[in-house]
């Protein structure tokens, strides 16, 4: 399954990393406007919990460095069978 | 806060000349009405000098006798007068309701300083009716609000409120038609622990108003209330404060409230903030009144809460987390107590399925296998505040709406507004139940 969807940074751009079910699947650079995002969860990844958790962090700056506050600001989200159809467009996703 | 000196500097001169004319007597009186009148437009007067307008309708024969104005003020009167009518009357029947199941009502502000004002409802205008229930009542006090078709401000859930904003914030806004009802579960915005309110409510003095049994804070109570509320936030530099602490020390007398809002404001954290503020009061009109106050507060010394919080703004003063830290501790919660009740806020607790696990995800430093753990033997790790609908292909989820977030946001999340929600704090959960033909599919 893929999940599309915008968010944004508060204040200054930040790398935020999603978990899925408690599983790294993406490192994604967010800027302080909309930023469209698409995630794939694997199936395997997707099954093991139900329901599916996101979970949203800062990534470290370094190895041994602070996380710091998520500061996201999340605004749609949609849903999609997989990657590429038509629904990852109307969340504003551009691959 | 900084120093006196400062915030008398961020009251306009013209709003400090309007306070000397609707606060001072004779002479001094018609000396700063003249002023003021010679320095604004009467048709361009700001929103909080409009609000001490109508303190000088009874006293306009002696502070303007020949001023062409008194027919505009004497109508600000009116207007005063029924509005705070017709927002007691709008709230009167819930307030009435909370009491009959037995939940504990404390006036603040507006309705509260009635007495203060002589029982004139026309002298100070209110805006909304402010009550406050305690935080063991709070949630079947929202309950009798939501049947009886109040609504929150800004769009809010209900369902937020109970699960996002009780633990963060002192009170929320409800509308119902014209009624305006600001509902706290802590009279102050910075002392927000658990036992934060049990001196206030311990030292509640009861007073009838309309025929209702109210209860209001202790007068020393009411003055530190008036004071931390006035000049902190977006409040400052509004004046009514400046009006409102005057008519409660005059009423009461400076000496007999000195000893206990010395103890109240060293407690909450606020001795330096009621110390600079009373001085700003001399400063404005006349020091005189406020001396003993100041006198008594300066053989206090400020608790190590206080001390450490400092009095800047987020981000310019103490770290944020001291800064919440400290909103826990003060009024008689203590540290520790404090340090758990934050740990329990920043963690969402109440919004994860196990508050063991919560907490050792939190302890081992959010290592993925703790959660994989708790899921594993207990399921879910995170909880909405609302069950959330399955979704399936081409879901789509507007995390704009406050009914969204209710739904799919797990912790860490703070407040739906148009630009999105908002995350807060190191982690933010979203609960997705896939529908079974999407996970079926794959």
């Amino acid at each position: 399954v893929t999940v599309a969807l915008v968010v944004h940074a508060r204040g200054r751009p930040a790398t935020v990393e999603i978990r899925a079910n408690e599983t790294l699947v993406a490192r994604v650079a967010v800027a302080t406007e909309p930023t469209p995002v698409e995630i794939a969860v694997p199936g395997a990844i997707a099954r093991e919990f139900s329901p599916l958790e996101l979970t949203f962090r800062r990534a470290r700056r370094s190895r041994f460095g602070r996380r710091g506050a998520v500061a996201l600001r999340l605004l749609r989200l949609v849903v999609v069978d997989r990657a590429g159809e038509p629904t990852a467009e109307r969340a504003g996703v551009s691959r | 806060v900084i120093g006196a000196a400062e915030l008398v500097d961020n009251i306009p001169f013209d709003r400090r000349l309007l306070l000397r004319a609707v606060l001072l007597d004779g002479d001094a009186a018609r000396t700063a009405w003249q002023a003021w009148r010679a320095m604004v437009v009467i048709d361009d007067v700001d929103g909080p000098s409009q609000r001490l307008l109508p303190l000088l309708a009874r006293r306009l024969s002696d502070v303007a006798p020949d001023d062409p104005v008194r027919s505009l003020i004497r109508g600000m009167y009116r207007h005063a007068w029924v509005r705070s009518h017709r927002l007691w009357s709008d709230a009167r029947p819930t307030l009435q309701t909370l009491q009959d199941h037995g939940i504990g009502v404390l006036l603040l502000k507006g309705a509260a300083l009635l007495p203060a004002y002589g029982g004139d409802w026309g002298a100070r205008p209110m805006y909304d009716i402010d009550a406050l229930v305690s935080p063991n009542d709070i949630v079947r006090a929202l309950d009798v609000l939501e049947q009886q078709g109040w609504t929150a401000e800004y769009d809010m859930t209900f369902a937020w409120i109970r699960e996002r904003a009780l633990s963060r914030r002192h009170g929320w806004g409800f509308l119902n038609g014209d009624g305006r009802l600001d509902l706290h579960w802590h009279a102050l915005s910075e002392s927000l622990g658990s036992g934060a309110d049990d001196s206030f409510w311990a030292a509640a003095t009861p007073f009838v108003i309309d025929e209702f049994a109210a209860l209001g804070l202790a007068p020393a109570d009411l003055v530190l209330h008036l004071i931390v509320h006035g000049i902190s936030g977006f409040n400052a530099p509004a004046i009514q404060w400046v009006s409102d602490v005057m008519h409660v020390i005059r009423r009461h007398g400076a000496t007999a409230i000195a000893d206990r809002l010395a103890s109240q404001a060293r407690a909450h954290g606020e001795l330096h903030t009621v110390t600079v503020a009373l001085e700003a009061i001399g400063r404005i009109l006349d020091p005189v009144p406020v001396a003993p106050l100041l006198e008594r507060l300066s053989r206090e010394r400020p608790l190590a809460v206080e001390r450490l919080r400092g009095d800047g703004p987020p981000g310019h003063g103490a770290p944020e987390a001291l800064r919440q830290l400290a909103q826990r501790a003060v009024g008689g919660n203590g540290i520790a107590r404090g340090m758990v009740e934050l740990v329990h806020d920043r963690l969402d607790v109440p919004l994860t399925s196990s508050r063991g696990y919560a907490l050792a995800y939190a302890a081992s430093g959010r290592a993925s296998p703790v959660a994989r753990l708790a899921r594993t033997r207990v399921g879910e790790f995170s909880r909405t505040p609302s069950p959330p609908p399955r979704l399936g292909a081409g879901a789509t989820l507007d995390f704009t709406e406050p009914r969204t977030l209710d739904e799919y946001g797990g912790p860490g999340w703070g407040r739906p507004e148009p630009e999105g929600s908002t995350t807060r704090g190191g982690e933010a959960r979203l609960v997705l139940p896939l529908d079974d033909t999407l996970l079926a599919a794959m």
